[in-house]
């Protein structure tokens, strides 16, 4: 038995060598930050590899500074970076949530971005006031409604919601979405919490069926006739419409988009950011990446793809975004959104949002 | 054990504000909701796997070989790929029932996990003797009474055991329930932790949620203890396949083709449509090194966890008492963490350990080496350790436990070493199990998600991570190509299983 026992610790013990032997070297070939003959820049992105890699790839043809991409949700992102510390490999973090952007910041994870051509190619609105974080895209949460709905005239603001006229006929995804939680958020920031709570709740009664699935799926939803509501982000819409899919097309075809709060605070608007790590060591290929991720080519290059607004002025959008004309966001609440996105959750969990 | 103590350690921090609004407006429902999924899903795939798993390894009909590997198939398919696949088809065709609840949730389930029973129940099947079963008819039990009262009670460690591996991975799920619409324990530990910040309570939460799975699967290993499994009458004559009516095979075809059909063929052909007609994605070049990367990363994995298995079972068999054995069952419940949580009780020990080695040589010798652990592979493998340890080492260990302690002391008595035992008696008889645990772990990591997101080095892409950003991106039709890949990838192991191990009884 003794002998046994020997065999088998030694080899476990060999096995562990092994592992760590043939591991760890492979590791700097993961990420090489001790590489100094080569410029680079490592990202840690919450926006999808489909969403930024082409930009990416132009800008290493542009520049020659290599980029090292890791995608995966915001969130898991911001606790890599916390737990690794000084040690991070991460040059810029970017992501598709303000609150996201704003809770790094407040975790301590992000510094300034020092640079005047940054700064001044954005409206005041999009960049944080400590500079900390700047938008590079913009999406307008709103609501999709079916064509046929006749009272369609008594929908101006996201607060008409909670009128008893629209009793089950509102679709939504799960409160576990980050575009409910800010867009709740947004509410608390304009109203306070009681009243948000207050017509909350209404919102909630007027639900046609339990929170499932994803934005497209609401917009499905209106042409099965399950609902005339569905709450949604503007650009999931036009990718329904664009769809090679017919029915989902059809779908599209039979509702119609509006824009709320356009004679007051305007629509909820969230954006996608970017800002750099406290511990960057590539800051300054940081600032060249972020600066080119502004230029007009880039923007317009987010308008085509995923059809978002550009955040710098004089960048051209898609035509149908073009049809819609100028839309009345409400940007002033945006950096309070990350902030109070814990108060929107608690709040949706006490008035049963699923 | 250190991701453990870590998560162990967080009901050591006070409980605040958000427990208890957790305790007081949600806990309830996410207990009630994971607890009926397990059950769901346990009673699904058991009603499944067993019945398909008998059929094919008592009745002769005709397709019976090839009916028999298909039914394999739905274990290539991600839960969370099925059930997006169901909702699109759902949302066009009107008459078909909602399936965004709870119900829904077990269907989708259980209808890619019933293989884990199928695989274990069928081997147990295959196992038992001629003598058992004829002695049973002899005594005038009917086909029905030998299922119940025979097969059954004489698989039932490894149809406990694929139950479940499929009700711990239903509790973990968090793609498929979120989808659908169910909140569930793993759910709301992903709502604390992101949507309101506070890791702690998250961490607490899912201590809370281990401490409960974990008492059900002591009295499940209670409960087996007071049964000697280990076949005495291990005969070599093993049964003939028996031949029916004509009328019977249809049923019988019937019956096996139902989860074929909803597990595979139907989501199959719908993602093939997607990535055929509607798909914009390219199968370039960059696609398939993301094919390749994601064919090595769970290669190594495999082939690791299955090793570090065999070295854990081994413990177990000469060693019951060691306080490494106590410790491994713990390690075991694994499988039942939702991947983010396994990724951050990863993350932060490896992380602290880097720095720590930094700020050491930095004073020492003004020297910086980087990350050695985060961001490498070792931490990625090392996390799959912790998360799929479960099914590699029970599938070993129930391999092993078939092969009586009295023959290695009969080996022992006749001068037989240690290695010769090893080499010349235990390989043999655990190849099955070897590949087995091999080719579930190749599945479960090339089909894993979080962990490999959260965790991975830079520029490094799986088919699974690929398919969930497009699918969540709402761009179902694009995420057809990875997973229709996934599914491809997927299908290799499986018809080896077949060959090496369901084929067995072919040669008789």
């Amino acid at each position: 038995m003794q002998n046994t026992l020997f065999f088998i610790n030694y080899k476990a013990l060999q096995s562990i060598l092994i592992l760590i032997f043939v591991f760890a070297p492979v590791n700097s070939f993961g990420h090489s930050s001790n590489d100094h003959a080569e410029e680079e820049v490592n990202v840690y992105s919450g926006r999808k590899g489909k969403l930024i890699e082409p930009m990416l790839k132009k800008f290493e043809n542009k520049t020659g500074i290599k980029v090292n991409l890791i995608t995966a949700k915001s969130d898991a992102l911001i606790k890599r970076m916390e737990s690794e510390g000084e040690s991070s490999p991460a040059d810029l973090f970017v992501t598709v949530d303000v609150g996201r952007l704003d809770r790094a910041k407040r975790m301590g994870l992000l510094q300034k971005i020092n640079s005047f051509s940054i700064v001044n190619k954005l409206p005041q609105n999009y960049i944080d006031k400590d500079r900390e974080w700047v938008g590079i895209s913009k999406r307008i949460r709103t609501v999709v409604i079916s064509k046929k709905m006749k009272d369609k005239n008594n929908l101006k603001n996201f607060e008409d919601l909670s009128k008893d006229q629209w009793a089950g006929r509102i679709c939504v995804r799960s409160s576990n979405n980050i575009y409910n939680q800010s867009l709740v958020a947004s509410l608390i920031a304009n109203h306070g919490e009681k009243k948000a709570e207050v017509f909350v709740k209404k919102l909630v009664k007027n639900f046609a069926r339990k929170p499932s699935g994803n934005d497209r799926a609401q917009i499905a939803a209106i042409a099965k006739g399950e609902c005339d509501i569905a709450i949604v982000n503007h650009y999931y819409y036009i990718l329904m419409l664009n769809s090679k899919e017919s029915e989902k097309k059809k779908a599209a075809n039979e509702t119609e988009i509006i824009f709320l709060n356009q004679d007051n605070r305007g629509a909820h608007v969230n954006i996608s950011g970017v800002g750099i790590p406290k511990h960057a060591k590539n800051y300054e290929n940081a600032k060249l990446l972020i600066s080119y991720m502004l230029d007009s080519e880039s923007q317009e290059w987010y308008a085509k793809t995923n059809n978002e607004y550009p955040v710098i002025k004089d960048a051209k959008v898609s035509q149908l975004l073009n049809s819609w004309g100028s839309i009345k966001l409400d940007e002033s609440t945006l950096n309070k959104l990350g902030d109070l996105n814990p108060n929107a959750v608690k709040l949706m969990d006490r008035v049963g949002w699923q | 054990m250190v991701p453990f103590i870590f998560l162990a350690s967080s009901i050591f921090f006070p409980f605040n504000d958000n427990w208890i609004h957790i305790v007081d407006n949600v806990l309830f429902d996410y207990f009630l909701n994971s607890l009926t999924l397990a059950f769901g899903v346990g009673f699904l795939t058991f009603l499944i796997g067993t019945s398909t798993a008998w059929l094919t390894s008592v009745f002769d009909f005709p397709f019976r070989k090839i009916i028999s590997w298909l039914l394999l198939m739905p274990l290539a398919m991600p839960a969370y790929i099925i059930a997006i696949t169901y909702v699109g088809i759902i949302d066009t065709v009107n008459f078909l029932p909602d399936i965004r609840n709870l119900f829904g949730a077990i269907l989708m389930i259980s209808l890619v996990l019933y293989p884990y029973v199928y695989i274990l129940a069928r081997g147990a099947f295959l196992e038992q003797s001629k003598e058992l079963y004829e002695s049973s008819q002899i005594l005038g039990a009917t086909q029905l009474q030998i299922f119940f009262n025979v097969s059954i009670p004489m698989a039932r460690p490894a149809i406990i055991l694929g139950v479940t591996l499929a009700a711990m991975e239903a509790l973990a799920d968090f793609g498929t329930v979120e989808f659908l619409g169910v909140s569930t324990f793993t759910t709301g530990i992903f709502r604390t932790w992101l949507g309101m910040n506070d890791t702690v309570t998250a961490t607490q939460m899912a201590t809370l949620f281990l401490s409960i799975v974990f008492i059900f699967v002591f009295i499940e290993q209670q409960s087996r203890k007071r049964v000697r499994y280990a076949e005495n009458i291990k005969t070599q004559s093993k049964l003939n396949y028996k031949i029916l009516s004509k009328k019977n095979n249809i049923l019988i075809i019937v019956i096996c083709f139902l989860p074929i059909t909803f597990g595979f063929i139907i989501p199959f052909m719908q993602l093939l449509y997607w990535s055929i007609f509607i798909s914009n994605e390219n199968w370039d070049s960059g696609f398939f090194n993301i094919v390749s990367d994601t064919l090595f990363l769970s290669f190594m994995a495999a082939v690791i966890i299955t090793f570090i298995s065999i070295l854990v079972t081994y413990v177990k068999r000469f060693n019951p008492n060691s306080i490494t054995n106590k410790f491994m069952q713990i390690i075991t419940l694994g499988y039942a963490i939702p991947g983010p949580v396994v990724a951050i009780a990863v993350l932060v020990p490896f992380a602290t350990i880097d720095n720590y080695i930094n700020h050491v040589l930095i004073s020492k010798f003004n020297f910086s080496i980087g990350l050695i652990f985060s961001g490498s592979f070792f931490i990625l493998i090392f996390a799959y350790c912790i998360r799929f340890l479960t099914v590699s080492s029970r599938t070993i260990s129930s391999g092993l436990d078939a092969v009586s302690l009295a023959t290695d002391d009969a080996a022992k008595s006749l001068g037989a070493n240690i290695k010769i035992i090893l080499s010349r008696i235990h390989f043999p008889l655990l190849k099955t199990s070897l590949l087995t645990s091999f080719l579930l772990v190749f599945i479960d990591v090339m089909k894993e998600l979080p962990l490999t997101s959260i965790l991975r080095p830079f520029n490094f892409n799986t088919l699974s991570v690929k398919a969930f950003e497009l699918a969540s991106d709402e761009k179902i039709a694009d995420a057809s190509n990875a997973a229709v890949m996934i599914v491809l990838a997927g299908i290799i192991p499986v018809i080896i299983i077949t060959k090496n191990i369901l084929g067995k009884r072919n040669k008789v």
